[in-house]
């Protein structure tokens, strides 16, 4: 039995919404994995879940599922406030974990998840979704090799439209109305957005060292609320931001950008060149314009080759005991820049990090 | 003679540097109007542009120029730090007067000239050249209409690449371009120079602009950051978090150092019920338009913009008509104020209130 259980890896998956179906599937295609159990507070969901999934075992209570299920490791897909309490509690009982975006909702709480995977030892990852995509592996590499040179200059934007047009504030369902309000436990669009896009500008080009961030809540719905939802959160935000390699560069996100369903775009400037990648055109290629190239009036497009997923990654890493990126560690980064972003946004002033 | 004079404009041009010729140029384009004088300090560079456009008249005292009662209006394209003293002496002998942008080198500098101009009663515009395509004309009258309904986000960039590429030859050897490099030499960097133009390009169409946060960046590219007499100190790169008037909050930057783009204007503004975006490599004279029922589908439309006059054009057809075009003195005051605020809050490191 040690043996197919080494080979074989038994996971769970806690907290069974939305995202939880990706997680399923998505650990559903790696071969050597196996969802073994789900649990949720809410009895119906898991069941139809378990069932939909054909997970063996339905769990409403976490304690429960750790101590009765032979598990390796966990999928945490939850909602964020209770990302850190869970993640922690799996770690100690000795199970690897997966959690999702964003690590958790403050950056002390990030770094106590860091503290409790070192201290168990467990493979940790944050699942940034957006660094599936092969264009932003090519783009990080390029500059590490020092294509473009010493970097300048970096636009990334994270855009949505989905508040833009004529909306029926009734036919918002709770999924989308939660975003929206700060006593649902949104942090807008930089808590829902800006994580991608603060990880996706500052993997290729390196730590921020200032922050300066703007946010807004734009009227909306009749006394901005809908039923019992206070629609307070941030729908745009807006930073100019200083690297610690010397660059500047403008980070935005919104979710009144008609005409952009969900487009992230990046692009990064140096003193040999500039690179682009715009997921509206490609999330395999990017764009490279190297200085003094033999046809100037043209960006070169370069292919670059698949990468293994967050999930793939999750679990090559509790195979070979060598923890991939983004871990834990790489979720707090980014924690540490939104705390900031909230800070400068009410001190109306630029903060350190 | 007099009814001759009525008809034909005679103009003059103060500054015979690069930008003269296209001043030049385009005045002969305009029927009803003659360049009949020239001045420029430099005797030698005055001398040849006349003759090279075959002007009657080189000054190299814009005062004996100015006694000329023939001469009916001025461009005025020299430095910057002249386009005041030069506008408002200009105005007071009773000419009509296009200056070169920026309209001034501060703010109150600029509010000089507004109450000159007024007091002189005479037609008074500052060259935004980038007024000059359709496009942003185009766009102004959507959003005006409607079409995109409250504007809630805004985007928009002037990138140039000529630090960090020989796109437009070789800075280091190149006057033109180090003079611009180095506040000594009178340049107040790429804010100074393009940002300018995106400012106006971003809050003729959006409104006036109420917060400002700016984030100047000048990056070392040459030993001791020296060329000879140049020392290379001037902004390379200014970056802003706005917050508009009418409640939206955008981006806007600028840099000389974005590689592959080698003088690019883009614009998107996006707003309750849809978004317009100008990007001009694609093009000057159509807009993208995502509005109406496409919001809903994401899908762009490209909307073709009607040619419009340029501002050489404005300038003569106010003098005819005895109404005043914009871009006007007011216009580039506002612009200047806008300047002035970003070098404030990057020296404070804070946003500052307009």
């Amino acid at each position: 039995m040690k043996s197919s259980q080494k080979s074989n890896i038994r996971l769970a998956i806690i907290g069974t919404g939305l995202k939880a179906h990706s997680h399923a599937e998505s650990f559903g295609k790696i071969p050597g994995c196996t969802v073994v159990a789900a649990v949720d507070v809410d009895k119906d969901r898991v069941t139809k879940f378990c069932e939909k999934h054909s997970i063996p075992a339905a769990h409403t209570d976490v304690e429960e599922l750790l101590e009765k299920e032979n598990l390796d490791a966990v999928a945490i897909v939850t909602p964020d406030s209770s990302h850190a309490e869970l993640s922690i509690q799996c770690l100690k009982a000795g199970k690897h974990v997966l959690c999702e975006k964003p690590l958790a909702v403050t950056y002390p709480d990030a770094l106590k998840m860091v503290a409790a995977a070192r201290k168990a030892g467990k493979i940790n990852m944050v699942n940034f979704s957006y660094r599936n995509w092969p264009a932003i592996h090519g783009v990080a590499q390029a500059i590490r090799k020092g294509l473009i040179g010493e970097i300048r200059h970096l636009e990334a934007s994270y855009l949505q439209g989905w508040l833009s047009g004529e909306r029926d504030w009734k036919k918002f369902d709770s999924a989308a109305l939660w975003r929206l309000s700060t006593g649902h436990g949104s942090k807008g669009v930089l808590g829902d957005l800006g994580v991608h896009i603060l990880d996706f500008a500052t993997y290729p080009a390196g730590p921020i060292s200032t922050i300066y961030c703007k946010f807004k809540n734009f009227p909306k719905a009749p006394r901005n609320r809908v039923g019992e939802y206070i629609l307070d959160a941030n729908d745009s935000a807006a930073l100019t931001v200083e690297f610690k390699n010397g660059a500047l560069g403008i980070i935005h996100t919104s979710r009144y950008a008609a005409g952009h369903n969900n487009r992230l775009f990046l692009q990064i400037s140096g003193t040999a060149g500039s690179m682009r990648i715009d997921s509206d055109i490609s999330t395999t290629k990017y764009f490279l314009y190297r200085s003094g190239k033999s046809n100037p009036d043209k960006w070169d497009e370069v292919e670059t080759p698949t990468v293994p997923t967050n999930y793939e990654r999750f679990i090559t890493g509790m195979r070979t005991g060598k923890q991939e990126l983004p871990d834990f560690a790489r979720g707090a980064e980014i924690q540490k820049l939104l705390d900031t972003c909230f800070v400068s946004d009410k001190k109306s002033a630029p903060v350190k990090l | 003679m007099k009814s001759s004079k009525k008809s034909v404009i005679h103009l003059a041009i103060i500054g015979t540097g690069g930008m003269a010729n296209s001043h030049v140029e385009n005045f002969a384009k305009i029927p009803g109007c003659t360049v009949v004088a020239a001045a420029d300090v430099d005797k030698d560079r005055v001398t040849k542009f006349c003759e090279k456009h075959s002007i009657p008249a080189a000054y190299t005292e814009v005062k004996e120029l100015l006694k000329r009662d023939d001469v009916d209006a001025v461009s005025i394209t020299t430095p910057d730090a002249f386009h005041a003293p030069l506008s408002i002496q200009c105005l007071h002998t009773g000419k009509h007067v296009l200056c070169e942008k920026p309209l001034a080198v501060t703010h109150p500098d600029a509010l000089k000239m507004v109450a000159a101009a007024k007091k002189a009663g005479k037609i008074n515009m500052v060259n935004f050249s980038y007024r000059n395509w359709p496009v942003i004309q185009g766009v102004v009258r959507a959003i005006q209409k409607g079409v995109i309904g409250e504007i809630r986000h805004l985007e928009a960039s002037y990138l140039q690449a000529w630090l960090t590429s020989k796109i437009w030859g070789d800075w280091k050897t190149n006057p033109a371009w180090l003079w611009r490099l180095s506040t000594s030499h009178g340049s107040k960097g790429v804010l100074g120079d393009v940002g300018v133009h995106i400012l106006d390009f971003a809050t003729y169409p959006a409104g006036p602009i109420s917060t400002v946060y700016c984030k100047l960046k000048n990056f070392p590219k040459a030993p001791r950051n020296r060329m000879g007499e140049y020392t290379l100190d001037a902004n390379d790169s200014a970056l802003m978090t706005v917050e508009f008037k009418n409640g939206a909050v955008g981006v806007i930057h600028t840099t000389r150092c974005a590689t592959g783009h080698a003088n690019r204007l883009f614009l998107q503004i996006s707003g309750t019920k849809g978004a317009v975006r100008i990007d001009s490599e694609v093009s000057t004279t159509k807009y993208q338009i995502c509005s109406g029922a496409n919001a809903d589908k994401g899908k762009w439309e490209e909307m073709e913009t009607p040619a419009v006059p340029t501002n050489y054009e404005k300038f003569i057809t106010s003098i005819r008509t005895g109404k005043q075009e914009q871009p006007d003195f007011a216009r580039g005051a506002e612009i200047q104020k806008i300047l002035d605020t970003c070098f404030v809050s990057d020296k404070k490191a804070k946003p500052i209130k307009l």
